[in-house]
């Protein structure tokens, strides 16, 4: 088992289904939503939503669906906010996590860039699979 | 089951009633000419004679001609509380008939018959209607993403919104179909009004670039907003094989260009 510590510091979420193509769309709405509100600039906005897209469509590809939970949180009273959502499915699991994380490797004629790319767009990754159990993936982006 | 025997043959005797019955109170109730419903009307009514006398509970025939009928009335434009009115109308007229028996049991019997012949009716219709409303998607999808001529050799294709896969392949026909029909060389693709570039998106964009180098026609990407390229290159998708502009105006400029046309403020 891959464990990171994935530890949320959201006491309360949004959970959304990701069932369709159509769920991946409003995830990706609602995240820019709370980025909005709480004031995350343009670029780490886009980096934050595009990362949201792409391990919302992970979830609806390689296991099936699953749902995502969304919440505006601030560890430090309310100095510092950040944007934190959590994928999680139950779906196979990831076998090999450092092959995934390259680039180009894709089970599924992707291009491979996706879960590697989305580490890169976001200032929080911690990612947790077993196979057989399923898959959780935390992102969060900071104002 | 003597019930059931007693029934049908009830509508049976009386069928002729209850379809007058039914159609005068549709005229009463719908605005619009009932006259081209009374073939359909009959063949309803048969149907649920027939489904009365089956000794056991057989659906399968009734629900493949009510699924007809439906998409016949959703074709002819009936709304659908013109469809519960047009069922409803039907039920009375039947239970009126077999009212007159009393028979309490009978009229149980009929009731619990006429419930699962309605709500097939009302599924059937409401499935055509679903179908027909897919359709008219199907046909605004089209519409939305037209490939346009710009000048001879040149066309272009802007993408508007969530390019879902769906939408994506359907930009990706529109556009050849275009460079074909125009015989053009050079196809723009301007992604000004695009949100979010993922790597679904992307590998729409470069299965469209290579399928029209296969046409022969060379794609001019446009529009990529400072933000999106930071996330392109983050995400590490390759776009270098594609000639890129920062905006329709430049990318259309270029195009002129190498098709050996030059842009100029006339000397007068
Ligand atoms: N939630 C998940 N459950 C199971 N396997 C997953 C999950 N997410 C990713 N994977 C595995 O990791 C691989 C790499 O994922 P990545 O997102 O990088 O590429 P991809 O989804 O195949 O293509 P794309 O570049 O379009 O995202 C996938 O092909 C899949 O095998
Ligand atoms: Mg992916």
């Amino acid at each position: 088992m891959v464990s990171d510590s994935v530890r949320p510091l959201a006491r309360e979420a949004q959970v959304m289904p990701i069932v369709s193509d159509h769920d991946v769309v409003l995830v990706r709405r609602a995240a820019r939503e709370l980025a909005e509100e709480i004031g995350i600039g343009l670029v780490a906005r886009t980096k934050l939503v595009t990362a949201c897209s792409e391990l919302a469509r992970n979830v609806l590809e390689h296991a099936g669906g699953g749902r995502a939970s969304l919440a505006v949180v601030s560890p430090d009273g309310a100095r510092r906010h950040g944007v934190e959502v959590v994928f999680a499915d139950d779906g196979p699991g990831i076998g090999d996590v450092e092959r995934a994380f390259e680039r180009g490797y894709s089970t599924k004629r992707g291009l491979g860039l996706g879960l590697g790319g989305s580490r890169r767009l976001v200032d929080d990754f911690a990612l947790s699979t077993e196979p057989g159990e399923g898959t959780t993936i935390l992102i969060r982006t900071w104002a | 089951m003597p019930n059931k025997k007693k029934l049908s043959a009830r509508l049976h005797d009386r069928r002729d009633a209850v379809l007058a019955a039914w159609l005068k109170d549709l005229d009463g109730q719908l605005d619009r000419d009932t006259r081209g419903f009374r073939d359909d009307a009959s063949t309803i009514l048969d149907l649920l004679i027939t489904q009365c006398g089956h000794a056991e509970e057989r659906w399968d025939e009734a629900a493949d001609s009510l699924t007809e009928l439906a998409r016949a009335r959703v074709a002819a434009g009936f709304a659908t509380d013109e469809t519960i009115t047009l069922v409803s109308a039907l039920r009375s007229a039947a239970l009126r008939e077999v009212a007159a028996l009393d028979d309490i049991e009978l009229l149980r019997h009929l009731s619990k018959l006429l419930d699962v012949f309605l709500r097939y009716l009302v599924d059937a219709y409401v499935e055509a209607r679903d179908l027909v409303i897919a359709r008219q998607q199907e046909d605004l999808l089209e519409l939305s993403t037209p490939a346009v001529k710009l000048w001879d050799g040149i066309v272009a294709v802007p993408l508007v919104g969530t390019l879902d896969s769906r939408r994506a392949v359907s930009v990706m026909e529109s556009l050849l179909n275009k460079i074909s029909e125009t015989q053009s060389t050079i196809a723009i693709i301007d992604i000004t009004g695009v949100p979010t570039v993922d790597t679904q998106v992307a590998q729409h964009i470069l299965r469209t670039v290579a399928a029209a180098r296969l046409t022969g026609a060379r794609c001019i990407l446009c529009g990529i907003r400072p933000s999106i390229a930071h996330t392109m290159v983050e995400l590490g998708i390759e776009l270098s094989q594609v000639e890129t502009h920062a905006n329709l105006a430049a990318a259309f400029a270029a195009a002129l260009r190498s098709r050996g046309l030059d842009v100029r403020t006339s000397d007068a």
